[in-house]
């Protein structure tokens, strides 16, 4: 579990901290001030088995918002992340110089970081050097398993849907994802991979893969995506949470297709989920519905890991953060007073 | 972000009665609820400027959660607090009240003013205030009324002043000229018709507790 979590110098945040992190953590905060981005960074700590996995997970976030990620390196230069949990504490570090010696690395280190860190990674724009420089130990982060996933605002296609599926049939939970699914629709009675053909650009046949879902009154067949954004999205949030025991999973905008009077069901499920399955969540939203449901929801289950994350700029456009451990959430939720 | 906290809803309309005439919008819907749960601590937010803020806390002592849960962990988006509370029977201890829960919320001493009801000076409470206000020997039914408290004070033991207070502002509001049907003093301010022009606040009495809203808002 990630406890806390120091950023500088990643896109506009900037000497950001964050502490009092719970399970359940619920990101808000108005347009453009940072809600994404903070998912970004966690998302980038938390993939880490070397610096090329780092690299990738850049790259992987600029292609997937369609950012230009053409000569990104350049644009990261000088990041600072620190994540610090019960298990490590780690420094990650773009510099945009081409090369530190062994003295420069030591002199970052205490002047921007504490003792503590175990582990020091350095990302140069030319790529030549080694990839990790531990400083205190020699334990690399690829002992550390980390399993991390990403689920974006936008809506998944048939093919990713069926490839995140597999998880629940290759650990053969797939009636009790029915059941968790059944709270968006109560007329699923079934949800299948499905090979379909589809017609390329070039006029040729060539085969994917779908997830089916059978429905009952009246009974009929249709793949994922002829339903709505809602389900497939739920659909994508169930896989993940329900696959992967033990890890993060950042979901963006969890609100998006979903039907306001479903969040609390929603909120019920996905509570017992990453308590069941211990893992931590953060989770992004301007929709005072969503927050207000998971209120409710963690009350009725007596479920107190959560914690609030408000994103706020101040008079000079500075991101923080306003952090509210459970008591506070919900205080602050029933009073009216805006946690959004 | 500008709040000022009390401790029912008659205060919580006083200020918006205060705001509404301080502002001269003459809307007394300037401030929206935003709490769900009665009678847990509600928040009222002004439509047109969501930085200012009314907070009810439902009774005085939930002073300090409100300060510790809701307001500490915002402290830095917060401009200025103003906590009205009635002084009570005991000036000083209520003031003691006041000065712990800020303290124990460690929120920046600068930020917070606090006033107590009447006048910041003597015991008592709202209706204190509000009946303060008024030309108690030009109004038939507080005429009336003076007989009748005479009589409830000789007859009946142990009645507390604030109970006698609020029934006097009750007849007040009651048989005026514009009692629209009403007597509880927390409608008594504006309504759905508008001014219910029973409370002058350009007597003295009012004029504290308009500097301290002033104070606060501005």
């Amino acid at each position: 579990m990630i406890d806390s979590l120091k950023i500088n110098e990643y896109k506009g945040l900037n000497n950001f901290k964050l502490d009092k992190l719970s399970q359940i953590n619920i990101i808000s905060g108005k347009n453009n001030v940072g809600k994404t981005m903070l998912l970004e960074a966690i998302s980038i700590s938390k993939n880490l088995t070397n610096l090329r996995v780092f690299k990738k997970n850049i790259e992987f976030i600029y292609l997937r918002r369609e950012l230009n990620y053409q000569n990104i390196y350049k644009k990261l230069s000088n990041i600072f992340l620190n994540i610090k949990s019960s298990q490590s504490n780690v420094i990650i570090a773009s510099k945009s110089s081409n090369s530190l010696n062994e003295d420069e690395v030591q002199l970052l280190k205490t002047q921007y970081f504490d003792p503590t860190i175990t582990e020091f990674l350095t990302m140069y724009t030319d790529d030549i050097l080694k990839d990790i420089i531990p400083l205190t130990q020699e334990r690399e982060l690829g002992n550390v398993t980390f399993k991390t996933f990403f689920i974006n605002s936008s809506l998944p296609n048939n093919y990713y849907l069926t490839q995140l599926y597999k998880s629940i049939q290759d650990l053969e939970i797939q009636s009790k994802f029915l059941k968790y699914l059944k709270i968006i629709d109560k007329n699923i009675v079934g949800i299948e991979p499905y090979l379909t053909q589809i017609v390329a650009p070039d006029g040729n046949n060539i085969q994917s893969t779908a997830l089916r879902v059978t429905l009952k009154n009246p009974t009929q067949s249709l793949l994922s995506s002829e339903l709505g954004e809602g389900t497939n999205r739920f659909i994508e949030i169930l896989c993940i949470l329900l696959g992967n025991a033990n890890g993060t999973v950042l979901i963006d905008e969890i609100e998006n297709g979903i039907h306001y009077t479903k969040l609390y069901d929603i909120w019920k499920a996905i509570i017992e989920i990453v308590d069941k399955e211990n893992i931590q969540l953060f989770v992004t939203t301007h929709d005072l519905e969503s927050i207000e449901a998971l209120n409710r929801a963690s009350e009725d289950m007596i479920f107190d890991k959560i914690s609030s994350i408000t994103l706020e700029k101040d008079d000079e456009n500075i991101i923080y953060p306003i952090i509210r451990k459970y008591t506070s959430f919900t205080s602050t939720v029933e009073s009216g007073m805006d946690i959004r | 972000m500008k709040i000022i906290i009390v401790e029912g809803i008659t205060d919580v309309n006083l200020v918006r009665y205060i705001y509404t005439k301080m502002s001269e919008k003459n809307c007394f819907d300037d401030f929206e609820v935003k709490g769900r749960s009665n009678p847990k601590i509600i928040t009222f937010e002004n439509r047109r400027d969501s930085d200012l803020r009314i907070i009810n806390l439902n009774g005085q002592d939930k002073l300090e959660k409100a300060l510790i849960e809701i307001l500490k962990p915002m402290e830095r988006k917060i401009k200025s607090v103003g906590i009205l509370i009635d002084a009570d029977k005991n000036f000083e201890k209520s003031k003691k009240f006041v000065e712990n829960a800020i303290k124990n919320s460690e929120i920046s001493n600068n930020k917070i003013l606090s006033f107590l009801t009447p006048n910041n000076e003597e015991l008592g409470n709202l209706e204190t205030l509000l009946l303060s206000s008024l030309d108690k020997e030009n109004i038939s039914q507080l005429k009336c009324f003076k007989t009748y408290k005479e009589c409830l004070l000789k007859d009946i033991e142990n009645i507390e002043q604030r109970a006698i207070d609020k029934h006097e502002v009750e007849a007040y509001i009651k048989f005026s000229e514009k009692p629209r049907n009403r007597n509880q003093a927390q409608f008594s301010f504006i309504d759905e018709k508008g001014d219910t022009g029973l409370w002058d606040l350009s007597k003295d009495e009012f004029k504290p507790i308009i500097a301290f809203v002033k104070l606060v808002f501005n």
